[in-house]
């Protein structure tokens, strides 16, 4: 049982309650003069969590009009797209926030044309929780990298959440791979010649500066250690 | 002609030059060996559904990864003991590299938590303790400053990484994310390569003698050195560092403060979301934190350098530890979001004080020599107190329902070690002034000796650089005494 509650504006008064209202499909709500004078109770019954309301106050003359508009939930997709790689499994969530539908639909979609799922086992839908729909989808190929629609049935209707994939490949990510991998060579060998430079500067030179230490390598230190 | 002391360096550290490059590769491991654990947590959610684990087992490669982190301390110790910093950092980022690319390639959790959590976390370790080491044997004038700048790494390392795997992850999905962070942890091999090993060479002259007179120790006596297999091991890990009342001291204090220390960075968004704030607030509020942290390094090592300061060290670190309890303990009071921008303000500002001195100061009790041995010792036992110290905030969180539980006994631990190490250490600069003062009586008995000439020869260069560097003179006394201090730092208990 679900109620809204709406209050008259102050200095009014509510000696007679006339109701009408659009037939609503799926429930049948029912008015009763709430406990506090001036209150309006709008018991909604059957409905369990599944509206959302605006409620609008509009004042003509002596007739105060409540509004409200019973909206189906919207469900909570993916706006950016889900990567995954050939190969590879994945799983596409969808949430929905507040209430709990009756039942979740999954749909394959390009563009207008919607195919209902083929539940194969390439296919796994876990629902855990009532309110969250997991897609599991195994052994990804490159005809998976589309749009997957999560359907989300209510009392009061449908609504629909999209989930996209975007499939890729192992190449893809070696590229930053190999330019990361070549920088950190290449810094490492520049440290090591600049090392190398120096170390022959001075040996040529015949002074060792205070300042910059260097050592044969590693041997001194560990025979240093060693001594410890 | 061996060194007069063990825990005495036996040449001059630069305390500049070539160092703060070493401090720049530092800050570079340091950030990566602390901030990639905790940056990792934004694949979760995904792997956590693909694998189809709960939000605990999943949580368990972060810290399988921070275990292996601190408990591969002494390892690395003894390899760095053996092999000097530069090729174990070079290694541990290799190491860090494999272990992140054979994760991408996964396929379940067990699996992920040998690559990320074991063979990454070994690989952080291997990156974490030679750096610290590194900048002892670089500075020695200046270290509070070399220390509180390497320390920053961490948090601008995780300011850093938070969005970068949020950016790979959304075009790269986890695996694409994870086979590019091993490349970007190759990284720490460059930051190895800055690792330049330093040795003995003050003037050319002495280089040379030394030299000689190693390369004739080493070829003569050290083969035939008859040593039973406990002095042996001390070589490599030196455990008589047990007995050393400043580690002593350092290692209870610090275990306690542990307990208390990162549960309240793990559960102030959660705070903040029970109080009602809204979820992107909530992680704002871990930034402020970040970017207090990260000024507030720098700025305290420069602080513990000052020469008000750097001789009573022990004193500002015991007192950051208090504050930053003192910050907990008020934490409860603040119910609104001002109230908590405020706490984590100030929160910051405690967890970069007591992070910037964390190493510094046990550099300072036991000496840049043994330090390589304490660091690794001191980190296999945080360990456990690391691991322990969010998981029984969460248990008092579930309890009683009620955040301030948690943050009261984080508080409570923090003032007591705080308190601990401040009258500890109180009693252990009386000791030490004492010994001093007997060591002094008992040289000038023995002005023969060849010690004390190799030591007065070691006091005139310490003269030598006073009369080079004038603002300095003050401090430079004060470091000649603690220099000594380090030299006299086996005491016994």
């Amino acid at each position: 049982l679900n109620s809204l509650c709406s209050r008259c504006p102050a200095g009014y008064q509510l000696p007679a309650v006339q109701v009408s209202l659009l037939p609503l499909p799926c429930a049948t709500p029912s008015l009763s003069l709430g406990a506090a004078p001036g209150s309006l109770l709008l018991a909604v019954q059957e409905m369990g969590l599944n509206f959302i309301n605006i409620s609008v106050k509009t004042l003509r003359a002596n007739i105060v009009n409540f509004l409200y508009l019973f909206l189906v939930p919207q469900i909570e997709g993916k706006e950016h797209h889900v990567v995954s790689y050939v190969g590879d499994s994945v799983v596409l969530v969808c949430k929905s926030l507040k209430y709990i539908p009756i039942n979740w639909i999954w749909y394959m979609g390009n563009g207008s044309d919607q195919v209902r799922f083929p539940f194969t086992d390439k296919y796994i839908v876990d629902e855990k929780y009532a309110n969250i729909t997991k897609l599991k989808i195994l052994k990804i190929s490159e005809k998976d990298d589309r749009s997957y629609w999560c359907q989300a049935v209510f009392k009061l209707g449908e609504s629909k959440g999209k989930v996209s994939l975007k499939v890729l490949t192992y190449m893809t990510p070696l590229k930053p791979f190999l330019v990361i991998a070549a920088e950190v060579i290449i810094l490492v060998a520049i440290i090591f010649l600049y090392e190398m430079y120096s170390k022959k500067k001075q040996m040529h030179a015949g002074t060792i500066s205070f300042k910059s230490e260097d050592s044969n390598g590693v041997e001194n230190s560990t025979t240093r250690h060693r001594k410890v | 002609m061996s060194p007069p002391a063990n825990t005495h360096l036996a040449y001059t550290p630069p305390d500049g030059g070539w160092g703060w490059a070493v401090v720049f590769g530092a800050f570079i491991s340091i950030g990566f060996s602390y901030a990639f654990p905790k940056a990792i947590a934004i694949f979760f959610k995904e792997i956590q559904d693909v694998f189809g684990t709960s939000y605990s087992e999943i949580a368990w490669v972060s810290s399988i990864m921070l275990a292996t982190t601190y408990g591969g301390g002494p390892i690395s110790s003894i390899l760095v003991n053996r092999f000097g910093s530069r090729p174990v950092v070079i290694f541990g980022g290799l190491l860090c590299g494999i272990g992140m690319i054979s994760a991408a390639f996964c396929t379940s959790i067990l699996q992920l938590y040998i690559c990320v959590g074991v063979i990454s976390g070994f690989g952080l370790a291997l990156n974490l303790q030679p750096s610290v080491i590194i900048i002892g044997k670089y500075f020695l004038k200046r270290r509070p400053i070399a220390n509180g700048l390497a320390m920053a790494g961490s948090p601008v390392m995780l300011f850093t990484l938070a969005p970068l795997n949020q950016f790979l992850f959304d075009n790269f999905g986890w695996r694409g994310s994870f086979f590019i962070l091993g490349a970007i942890l190759l990284n720490c091999c460059v930051a190895g390569a800055l690792f330049r090993p330093i040795g003995m060479a003050a003037d050319p002259v002495r280089k040379q003698t030394v030299k000689q007179a190693e390369k004739t120790v080493k070829d003569g006596t050290e083969d035939k050195e008859d040593k039973d297999c406990c002095e042996k091991f001390n070589k490599y890990l030196d455990f008589s560092l047990f007995k050393h009342r400043g580690f002593l001291i350092y290692l209870i204090g610090n275990v306690l403060m542990f307990l208390g220390f990162f549960a309240p960075i793990v559960f102030l968004a959660p705070y903040a979301k029970h109080l009602g704030i809204d979820e992107y607030s909530a992680a704002f509020l871990l930034s402020i934190l970040a970017i207090v942290d990260m000024i507030a390094r720098p700025t305290t090592g420069i602080i513990a350098n000052s020469k008000w300061v750097r001789p009573k060290i022990q004193y500002f670190f015991s007192f950051s530890i208090a504050f930053n309890g003192a910050c907990h303990l008020l934490c409860p009071l603040a119910t609104g979001y001002t109230g908590l921008v405020v706490y984590s303000v100030f929160f910051g500002l405690g967890f970069g004080m007591v992070c910037a001195m964390l190493f510094e100061t046990l550099m300072d009790l036991v000496g840049a020599v043994r330090f390589t041995s304490a660091v690794g010792l001191v980190t296999i036992v945080e360990c456990c107190t690391i691991l322990l110290g969010p998981p029984i905030g969460g248990t008092l969180i579930d309890t009683f329902g009620d955040y301030k539980y948690m943050f009261i006994k984080c508080g409570a631990v923090m003032v007591l070690a705080g308190a601990f190490l401040f009258i500890m250490n109180y009693y252990n600069y009386r000791m030490l002034a004492k010994e001093e003062r007997e060591r002094i009586a008992t040289e000038e008995t023995m002005k023969d000796n060849k010690h004390i000439r190799t030591e007065t020869e070691d006091g005139n260069i310490w003269a030598k650089e006073k009369m080079q560097d004038g603002p300095e003179v003050e401090p430079l006394t004060d470091e000649k005494e603690g220099l000594k201090k380090e030299v006299n730092g086996k005491s016994e208990v």
